[in-house]
């Protein structure tokens, strides 16, 4: 198994779920979709797609996201980056 | 909360955003450093929050992502004072009232002064008052080092000072030097004597010769243990006695009451109050009471911080008192006699180990006497100087 290097280590994303009211994923690069039910975000290396009702983005500034509302599902796809220009 | 308060200070809008690619939009406000809070996308329009500085970069992001945005409440300091701009004499009370407060929270409005014990807190507070610190004085133009080092200065008995403002309180902690164990100093020779007639039932000589024992009856002002010792080369030297010699005594205590009697009954009561601002009494005047047999003085404070501040009210009572003949029946009589006799009692019995005690009622010619025969054991010695002649000695030996 190949090390990462400790750059590769600091640039991997974290996501933190609280009950199904609350997410926190850092290292977010842009916003791939946005409604009130389904907020998919690039992650870089993969999608992270939330469904839900009532998503509500608490804040969204740098690489972190915070979302509130009824999560129902949290899923992973392999995406590629999704530029925002 | 907190966040909220400190977002209100340079102000916040909430905007809506219609038409184009709202994730487009998200993004290009993130890459252009534009904070967003509680955005919600409901398929129709997009609605967020963000500062009012960052609202003026966000119409470029719009005009990329094809949004069209227009701002649907604002909120914060900014606005709220625009809105109140004509309100001259309400902002001007607001600062005041800033203004007042600051000044105020810049003052020492209460001391306490805690752990001394043989120094007395008016002294202490008399020596800060002194050096310029005291209820009202500026916070700022208090030197707590050198207040503390003058304090230990001036006192010897204070081994430790600490000077602690907390708020408006000033906290004056102290340590006072422990007294060095002393070496007994023999002064004057002395013998003890007896203080009233008693028979002895015990001796705890531990100073001079003992000169009664167990059992013997002495009087009053008899020899109970000699300041004479005799050393281990025989020679008898004057020293002083010490120790506790205990008997069994008796005392009479009477208590008296007149069957008619005149006594100051209160018909009413008068209160004048002073109040206190900044710890000083407004000026003014009690008024003189009539017929006064005391007065009752008093003071309270506004409570805060663990401590008194300086507004509060000094008040006098001033009971008008009126002089009445009252017939007391026997009984009456009786109880008044009995508890000025056990008021007495409580005196005489401070020291003393009661045994014993009867009470014998005689009322004769319109007075009502009670007598209290005690009996217990106490310490009857007493220090008397030493003298050449030889004092009196016991009459006997047993009793």
């Amino acid at each position: 198994m190949q090390l990462k290097s400790l750059h590769d280590w600091d640039k991997t994303a974290s996501i933190i779920l609280y009950g199904n009211t609350e997410l926190i994923a850092e290292g977010c690069k842009s916003i791939a979709d946005y409604s009130d039910t389904v907020l998919e975000l690039d992650m870089g290396k993969y999608n992270l797609k939330i469904r839900g009702a009532s998503l509500v983005i608490k804040t969204y500034l740098y690489e972190q996201v915070a979302v509130t509302g009824q999560i129902i599902s949290v899923e992973y796809s392999g995406g590629g980056e999704v530029n925002a220009g | 909360m907190l966040v909220d308060f400190l977002r209100k200070i340079p102000g916040y809008v909430s905007f809506e955003a219609v038409g184009g690619f709202p994730e487009r939009f998200l993004n290009i406000c993130r890459f252009s450093g534009i904070a967003l809070w509680e955005v919600n996308n409901d398929g129709v329009k997009v609605t967020a929050f963000t500062s009012v500085s960052d609202y003026k970069k966000i119409r470029k992001a719009a005009h990329r992502s094809g949004m069209r945005v227009r701002i649907s409440g604002k909120y914060g300091l900014p606005f709220f004072a625009s809105k109140h701009k004509n309100r001259v004499c309400a902002a001007i009370g607001v600062v005041l009232v800033i203004v007042f407060l600051m000044l105020m929270s810049g003052m020492v409005w209460s001391i306490e002064i805690v752990g001394n014990d043989t120094v007395k807190a008016e002294t202490l507070q008399g020596f800060l008052e002194e050096n310029g610190v005291k209820v009202g004085a500026r916070k700022s133009k208090i030197d707590t080092s050198a207040i503390e080092e003058a304090m230990l200065f001036e006192y010897r008995e204070l081994n430790w000072v600490s000077l602690n403002i907390f708020g408006g309180k000033l906290l004056v902690e102290i340590k006072e030097t422990l007294p060095a164990p002393g070496v007994p100093v023999p002064g004057e020779p002395v013998n003890l004597v007896a203080t009233k007639d008693g028979i002895i039932t015990l001796v705890m000589g531990h100073n001079g010769t003992n000169a009664v024992k167990a059992g013997q009856t002495v009087h009053k002002g008899d020899l109970l243990v000699a300041g004479l010792t005799v050393g281990t080369d025989g020679v008898e030297r004057v020293t002083r006695a010490s120790g506790k010699v205990f008997a069994r005594t008796s005392g009479e205590i009477t208590g008296n009451s007149q069957l008619k009697c005149e006594r100051q009954l209160i018909a009413e009561q008068k209160t004048d109050y002073r109040p206190v601002l900044f710890g000083a009494a407004v000026p003014g005047k009690f008024k003189a009471g009539n017929s006064v047999e005391s007065e009752y003085f008093g003071e309270s404070y506004l409570k805060g911080g663990g401590g008194d501040l300086p507004f509060g009210v000094l008040w006098r009572t001033t009971p008008v008192c009126e002089s009445q003949t009252v017939t007391l029946g026997e009984n009456e009589a009786a109880l008044a006699a009995l508890l000025s006799c056990v008021k007495a009692r409580r005196v005489y019995d401070s020291d003393l180990e009661t045994e014993e005690c009867t009470y014998t009622l005689v009322i004769k010619s319109g007075t009502v006497t009670v007598t209290a025969l005690s009996i217990g054991i106490e310490d009857i010695a007493t220090e008397k100087p030493f003298s050449a002649d030889p004092p009196k000695e016991p009459e006997s030996e047993d009793d």
